[in-house]
């Protein structure tokens, strides 16, 4: 099967128009659903990808199939996914399959594996898009970092989409607003893009890095993805320019250390430090972080963390102004996009890095 | 530094880390220590990980000794949170926290913190102290605090 191939067969399944015998009946009519993944094969190699691939999904029962150049078909009794490694580190999984049924397989077989991470997109990845606004979705939830938050100074809880012409407007009016710019994080968006058939294909995408596909045509969505997949890569690249701490020796200094640190200027002040802490490196989703922290002086703390994904250090420094992270040489950017994806939706919707001075 | 870095290899799901990768990682120095004092270094690392490995880790991981002359022996993971159902994952690493602060409490009481700490070397003097040391053939070999 050629890449083209699947596009037209997943084309067809959106329009409803899937043969009932297609893939052994496991391709069904719906929408696509599909995910951006960063993913640490042994081996940037298709077939590392492939290793990595009979790994994760073959203890879930599903049969890993090599259907084409660097494409996957993972094969369950009842349905197929798909799973696009062209580029070995940022995968494209695409399915039919119930939302539930791919829930489950990322939760259970997928996301557990040190390997394999979602795509934690910004705020302005999300605005960038294509096609004409549908709809923005934001959403914001303090309870896991500041449980005791009373709601004065952030809304605890929020949670809203607007739907019309220029969506993002309202949001960016509600996001200078002093009451609600803490918590007016983008979550997810929704856009139409015009098909080269004279039809149309509607691309909703969420900050975790899943898209959901309506329309006639998906080779259309395979581009509005792909450059999305593009401007991701660049994205947890730069972080790892900029901001892995690299140790050389050198004649002159003895020992040169390049690289930023990571600084974070918290755009409220922390009302419960300890909190954050403490609920920060709980080793659980959404931030997957260990770490025994300690309070090095009043009101200041350092840990010395582990990404339990891909098993990277880290080490953090905080106060109730700010945060900053250190990454090791060899540590994931993604580790830092989740870091900051998450605070942007769980502390403060303004969360950024400051910029990294230029060398 | 120390512990994070072996529960970074339990992340990952290593079986085997040779001390001197762990050395690397723990103190990129390390490259540019004389002989001697990279020697002493290793020295203590080597002390900390068999303490460790005897106490809160027994269990998760082992020390064994090098086979060849020019190497310095391994640790073996004999457990890991890593491949565990992902339903009690986070416990078990929850579970590697406290045996780290358990560590890390008696370290503080003998004064040999699992937890290697570049501030607190350079509080006590750094690498400097370490080569002092050297220089006026001080060290006696034991592990000291890190």
């Amino acid at each position: 099967m050629e890449r083209q191939d699947l596009f037209d067969a997943l084309s067809d399944a959106m329009r409803g128009a899937v043969p009932d015998d297609a893939l052994g009946g496991r391709l069904g009519p719906g929408r696509v659903k599909s995910r951006l993944l960063e993913a640490h094969p042994a081996e940037r190699s298709p077939d590392g990808v492939e290793h990595l691939l009979k790994q994760v999904a073959e203890g879930g029962g599903l049969t890993v199939q090599r259907v084409g150049d660097e494409l996957w078909a993972l094969l369950g009794s009842d349905e197929a996914f798909f799973v696009d490694g062209l580029n070995p580190r940022f995968w494209l999984l695409h399915t039919t399959a119930s939302a539930e049924r791919l829930r489950r397989l990322l939760a259970q077989h997928l996301l557990p594996s040190p390997r394999l991470d979602r795509a934690w997109l910004t705020g302005q990845q999300l605005l960038e898009l294509d096609g004409e606004r549908r709809w923005v979705r934001s959403s914001f939830d303090s309870a896991t970092l500041q449980p005791h938050e009373s709601g004065a100074t952030v809304p605890r809880r929020w949670r809203v989409q607007v739907e019309g012409e220029n969506p993002d407007e309202l949001l960016e009016l509600v996001s200078c607003t002093e009451r609600y710019r803490a918590s007016a994080a983008l979550t997810a968006v929704a856009s139409v893009i015009a098909s080269p058939a004279g039809g149309a294909v509607e691309v909703a995408a969420d900050y975790q890095g899943g898209f959901v596909a309506s329309g006639d045509d998906f080779h259309t969505v395979a581009g509005v993805l792909w450059r999305a997949l593009d401007r991701y890569e660049a994205y947890v690249q730069m972080l790892e320019e900029s901001y892995r701490l690299t140790t050389s020796a050198s004649e002159t200094m003895g020992l040169t250390v390049e690289g930023e640190v990571a600084t974070i200027e918290f755009a409220h002040e922390v009302a419960d430090l300890e909190a954050l802490v403490a609920n920060l490196f709980t080793c659980r989703e959404p931030f997957r972080l260990w770490a025994v922290p300690r309070e090095v002086r009043p009101g200041q703390w350092e840990a010395n963390a582990v990404d339990l994904h891909v098993g990277h250090r880290l080490r953090l420094e905080l106060t109730s102004r700010w945060l900053r992270v250190l990454l090791a040489p060899e540590t994931c950017g993604n580790s830092l996009a989740r870091l900051l994806a998450n605070l942007q939706h769980r502390f403060d919707a303004r969360t950024q890095l400051a910029p990294a001075v230029a060398a | 530094m120390l512990i994070p870095e072996l529960i970074a290899a339990q992340a990952r799901a290593e079986e085997i880390v040779a001390i001197e990768a762990i050395a690397a990682r723990v103190l990129p120095e390390c490259t540019i220590l004389s002989k001697g004092a990279r020697g002493l270094f290793l020295d203590r690392l080597q002390g900390l990980l068999i303490a460790l490995a005897k106490d809160e880790f027994g269990g998760q991981f082992r020390y064994e000794r090098a086979r060849g002359t020019g190497d310095r022996g391994r640790i073996v993971i004999e457990a890991t949170p890593a491949v565990r159902d992902p339903r009690g994952r986070a416990q078990s690493w929850q579970a590697q926290q406290r045996r780290a602060e358990r560590a890390l409490r008696r370290g503080s009481r003998k004064e040999i913190p699992g937890q290697l700490s570049l501030d607190d070397l350079a509080d006590r003097g750094g690498l400097a102290e370490e080569r002092k040391n050297i220089d006026s053939g001080g060290h006696d070999g034991a592990a000291r605090p890190l």
